[in-house]
């Protein structure tokens, strides 16, 4: 991590960065309203938020697109700090709800738990939130024992990532539905409405509170548990919260939006270049830039075909993928 | 490997019994010039080859086949238009489906599921004539050719004319071409009387979607049913070369926007329950002249048969322009 290179201006750059990421985060959001394969332009589309005459064009606009738009930037930024949380938790730059399995886990659970009671609804949630713990408690034990190199856990995670999406997979064909679910598999925003909205708001501002509430403690399990514990904290139960704040924000982006990838290895990675080493500064990045990238994806997710949609998480994999390959050959080298 | 072994003997059993018969028969034919030149009728039958033209090109039958697995469900209701039982079936391992495409329990064994059929019990039930989809199973053509003789029709991506002609096709390797005809315009008489029924100046445009957890997929005119509609005299809401749009949100349904909508599930915990409570769903015309049907998605979307497009020409009649 570069820690020398951010000792000047650091503040005024951080503030800019959060403040500017925020801001395009908006205007990317609103560029959004302005896209779909009803053609209602962007400036019809602003005219209709702004109104409130009941019309086809500002239900479209109102309950079509803008909850689309919200529902990206909430998973955005869950996955964001999701992922700066689990990075924290395991002192592992490598680490992210996905590459530590957490998301598959989600998955399995909700495509069980779908397949078992169909009009499952909303509750999916707690299924998601119970197979993201579970992978997440065996990764957390996996971490704690410190047999397991940077590497060899980011390796243990994907393979736990890798079997689930397989477990998945085995499900799907044995149910013979397959093609049922493709754009939730791949993760994607293409069906949001309000109600998924209503599934996610409370679980992302929950934990984005609380990460920033604790932000000092958890600021200090980047460091070693003694040193922590020198410092007045109880490591044990700090790192207890923040893998229960890392299953919640993931467990509940997985179920609305389905195993979206890659956010939440590289937003914090982004994040921390930019604004530097203070855990605070970065948690903002994360929740100002999460969104930004998601929106941006799923932006580009509906243009590459358009008027048919592409799953925003197969953008986001084609952007990260490179990006984990990086970094897992700079933590070797480190 | 040792899964592959059982099926070896059995086909080389069939060889050994095949050759032994060619012999014998050469035999007969061979002490007896006479028998065979008193009654030609006897022995014509059991030679002829057939050639069938199909979708990959042509295939040698040889006499009238009888032990036929079937790896769509269109092929199994033309075979039991035709009066023949498949041996094997790709049912998905879900018989009740079977049961529900015939109107009537038949014995047969399972081969798997559509997408991918195994091999190993195809070959096990040792047929004479296997058909299979275009667009699903091209790539093991060449190791079904290897077990039977095999047609491929395009069922999965079929036209109401394709699959029509799919019955023709068959009943032609089945080795009566006629009766596959008479099939075929017994029932375009039906439809026919189903047609009659609709009033003159029917113009609303009719769509198909079919919902799933996650997205609708949208039928064109190229699609069965689309193909089906307009045979009626019905206008399909999209006309396209493509027979399937899929991964459609509810603004590309809006944007369509049907006079009639058919919505066909596999039952709860679609997108047909959530997107009927936004706001926006009321601005479809199909919604706000309430002309939004549930249907069967095994009748409407997955059998189409020749006895599927009566029954959804009689549900249309019935419900959708008999109400008018």
């Amino acid at each position: 991590m570069p820690r020398t290179v951010h000792d000047r201006p650091r503040h005024v750059g951080a503030v800019a960065v959060i403040v500017g990421g925020a801001l395009a985060s908006v205007v990317v959001g609103l560029l959004s309203l302005g896209i779909g394969p009803t053609g209602i332009s962007w400036s019809d589309s602003l005219t209709a938020l702004l109104s409130d005459e009941p019309s086809r064009l500002r239900s479209l606009v109102i309950d079509v697109r803008l909850p689309r738009a919200v529902l990206a930037a909430l998973v955005g930024a869950s996955l964001a700090v999701a992922g700066l949380l689990a990075q924290a938790l395991t002192r592992n730059p490598l680490a992210s709800p996905q590459t530590f399995g957490i998301n598959a886990g989600a998955a399995v659970a909700i495509v069980l738990a779908t397949i078992a009671f169909p009009s499952l609804g909303a509750l999916g949630t707690v299924a998601a939130l119970i197979g993201a713990g579970t992978v997440g408690a065996l990764m957390w034990f996996l971490s704690t024992t410190g047999a397991v190199t940077v590497v060899g856990l980011a390796l243990a995670g994907m393979t736990v990532q890798i079997v689930l999406s397989a477990l998945v997979q085995a499900i799907l064909i044995m149910n013979n539905s397959t093609q049922d679910i493709v754009f939730w598999l791949a993760g994607s925003v293409t069906g949001a409405d309000w109600s998924d909205v209503a599934v996610l708001a409370p679980a992302t501002a929950a934990g984005c509170a609380v990460a920033l509430l604790g932000a000092r403690s958890f600021a200090l399990l980047t460091l070693d548990a003694f040193t922590a514990a020198s410092l007045g904290q109880h490591p044990a139960r700090v790192a207890g919260a923040a893998a229960v704040i890392v299953v919640v924000l993931a467990g509940a982006a997985v179920a609305v939006a389905g195993p979206i990838g890659f956010i939440g290895l590289i937003v914090p990675h982004i994040a921390r270049r930019l604004v530097g080493a203070r855990f605070l500064t970065q948690l903002l990045a994360c929740i100002a830039l999460g969104p930004l990238l998601l929106l941006a994806a799923d932006v580009l997710a509906r243009l590459v075909a358009f008027p048919t949609e592409t799953p925003a998480g197969i953008v986001t994999a084609l952007l990260g993928a490179p990006v984990f390959l990086i970094l897992a050959i700079r933590a070797r080298r480190a | 490997m040792s899964l592959l072994t059982p099926a070896h003997p059995r086909r080389l059993a069939a060889l050994v019994a095949a050759t032994a018969t060619a012999l014998l028969l050469t035999a007969c034919a061979a002490t007896s010039p006479g028998n065979a030149d008193a009654d030609p009728e006897a022995t014509t039958p059991v030679s002829t080859t057939r050639t069938i033209t199909h979708e990959l090109g042509e295939t040698e039958i040889d006499g009238d086949p009888e032990r036929v697995v079937a790896l769509e469900f269109s092929f199994v209701q033309a075979l039991d238009a035709l009066g023949v039982e498949p041996v094997g079936i790709a049912d998905d391992d879900e018989a009740d489906r079977i049961e529900q495409l015939l109107g009537k329990p038949i014995e047969y064994d399972s081969v798997g599921t559509r997408l991918e059929p195994n091999l190993e019990l195809v070959s096990s039930l040792d047929p004479d004539l296997i058909i299979a989809d275009l667009t699903r199973h091209t790539a093991i053509v060449e190791q079904l050719e290897q077990i039977a003789p095999t047609i491929v029709l395009n069922s999965w991506e079929g036209s109401y004319q394709d699959i029509k002609d799919s019955v023709v096709t068959i009943a032609d390797a089945l080795g009566d071409r006629s009766e596959g005809e008479d099939v075929v315009s017994e029932h375009e008489a039906r439809v026919a009387e189903l047609a009659a029924q609709i009033p003159e100046g029917e113009d609303r445009r009719f769509l198909l979607a079919v919902a799933t957890p996650d997205a609708m997929t949208l039928h064109t005119s190229s699609a069965f049913t689309g193909s089906v509609f307009e045979t009626l005299g019905l206008t399909p809401a999209i006309t396209a070369d493509e027979a399937l749009e899929s991964g459609v949100g509810i603004e590309r349904l809006l944007d369509v926007d049907p006079d009639v909508l058919f919505v066909a599930t596999d039952g709860p915990g679609t997108v047909f329950e959530t997107w009927q409570t936004n706001s926006a769903w009321a601005s479809m015309a199909a919604a706000a002249d309430g002309a939004i049907f549930e249907v069967d998605r095994n009748q409407w979307a997955r059998f189409r048969g020749l006895q599927t497009a009566e029954l959804i020409a009689e549900e249309i009649v019935q419900n959708v322009v008999g109400e008018r």
